[in-house]
């Protein structure tokens, strides 16, 4: 054994955990050798400053709050835990599902069905407001004086009347502001509603 | 040993009182354990409780792989390593001051001379087992004032008994040079009797 070998097992020593074999052999080292001593006594000396050290001991009075305590902790626990079902796997997967769903299913009939009483509300307004009245005085001029017109001249009418509504749109300058912002698919859908009530 | 086995086996038959037996049984090595592990009786206290909750939660799949305060002691060093972390990220220790620590031990019935000195070898004491690092802390005093052998202390902490053993050799000659001026005093005491 050399100096170099002590350090290895030294930690082993000091624990008490070497085989008598090894614990021999360092102890033949130290003999021999005043640094591994010293080392030794250094590390022995700070280890028995430990030794005097007294365990804190709870009292009675501490040990019996402790597990009154600890009842209670155990109690509070069971009380938070939830309640288990049967079908303890399903139910909490069911019932967000489902109720996604229906959002779902509601926010698109919403949607819809706003989206049409939106373009209905907005054909009304225009046609109601004598600013905005210039398409039904339109149609109207135009009824007259077409009025022995055939059936097979409505598209026509439809037409002309389409692209006066479009422009109008277009020109957005009195028109109210819940038209603006229409893209051309809604300012389309739009002109057909017009045309329906027409 | 045999007599947790035996407490653990009525418990897990329904006998609720044995857990309390074995709360009985461990509750100041493990309070030790955690006060020496986060300096602060407060949080000890806690730690302690949950380490016991925690046991009482897994006991009725308690393998007996290992002894019961083997397992025990091993819930509670990991929560008292994982609280150790938490306040060091969130930088808000708050350690007792070393003087309520020194209140927390019972003071030895010494002349006033004794007295001072073993207060000041308790305050130095105290301070360098703070400074080692969480796992080589952990590790000492579970040798140290637990008498606790390797090769359960690797179980208590998870890791091979080489890592052990690392730790404990680091941890000692850490706190050998914090507590230096007293390692020396002893040492001239040693060789004036010897003189």
């Amino acid at each position: 054994m050399n100096c170099q070998k002590l350090k290895t097992v030294l930690a082993e020593y000091l624990l008490d955990e070497l085989s008598d074999k090894l614990k021999r052999s360092v102890e033949n080292h130290l003999l021999t050798c005043s640094a591994c001593q010293k080392e030794l006594a250094e590390l022995k000396k700070t280890l028995a400053l430990f030794e005097p050290l007294p365990e804190n001991k709870l009292t009675p009075e501490q040990q019996t709050r402790f597990l009154t305590e600890i009842h209670q902790k155990i109690r509070r626990q069971v009380q938070l835990r939830p309640k288990r079902y049967p079908a303890r796997w399903l139910l909490p997967r069911l019932v967000p599902t489902l109720a996604i769903a229906t959002i779902l299913i509601w926010l698109v009939t919403l949607r819809i069905r706003s989206k049409e009483d939106n373009y209905t509300k907005i054909a009304t307004e225009i046609f109601a407001m004598p600013t905005l009245s210039l398409s039904g005085e339109f149609v109207v001029d135009y009824l007259k004086a077409n009025s022995t017109m055939d059936k097979g001249d409505f598209s026509q009418i439809s037409s002309v009347l389409t692209k006066e509504i479009e422009d109008y749109l277009d020109s957005r300058l009195e028109l109210p502001d819940l038209v603006e912002g229409l893209t051309q698919e809604e300012k389309a859908e739009l002109v057909r509603v017009i045309n329906t009530m027409l | 040993m045999d007599e947790d086995l035996n407490l653990i086996r009525r418990f897990k038959n329904g006998d609720e009182t044995c857990f309390d037996e074995l709360v009985k049984k461990y509750q100041n090595k493990i309070y030790n354990l955690a006060y020496r592990m986060v300096h602060n009786s407060e949080d000890a206290w806690d730690l302690a409780q949950e380490t016991f909750v925690q046991a009482y939660n897994g006991l009725s799949k308690f393998k007996q792989k290992s002894t019961f305060y083997t397992w025990l002691y091993r819930i509670c060093v990991n929560r008292c390593l994982n609280f150790n972390q938490r306040k060091t990220r969130s930088r808000t220790i708050n350690n007792e001051t070393i003087s309520e620590v020194i209140l927390m031990n019972t003071p030895a019935r010494n002349t006033p001379e004794t007295d001072f000195r073993q207060g000041e070898l308790k305050i130095a004491i105290t301070s360098a087992v703070k400074q080692l690092p969480d796992k080589q802390r952990a590790v000492f005093l579970l040798r140290q004032y637990e008498g606790l052998r390797i090769g359960e202390i690797a179980k208590i902490m998870g890791c091979s008994k080489g890592t052990v053993k690392a730790h404990y050799f680091h941890a000692v000659q850490k706190l050998r040079e914090l507590l230096k001026p007293w390692v020396e005093n002893e040492l001239s005491k040693a060789k004036n009797s010897i003189g």
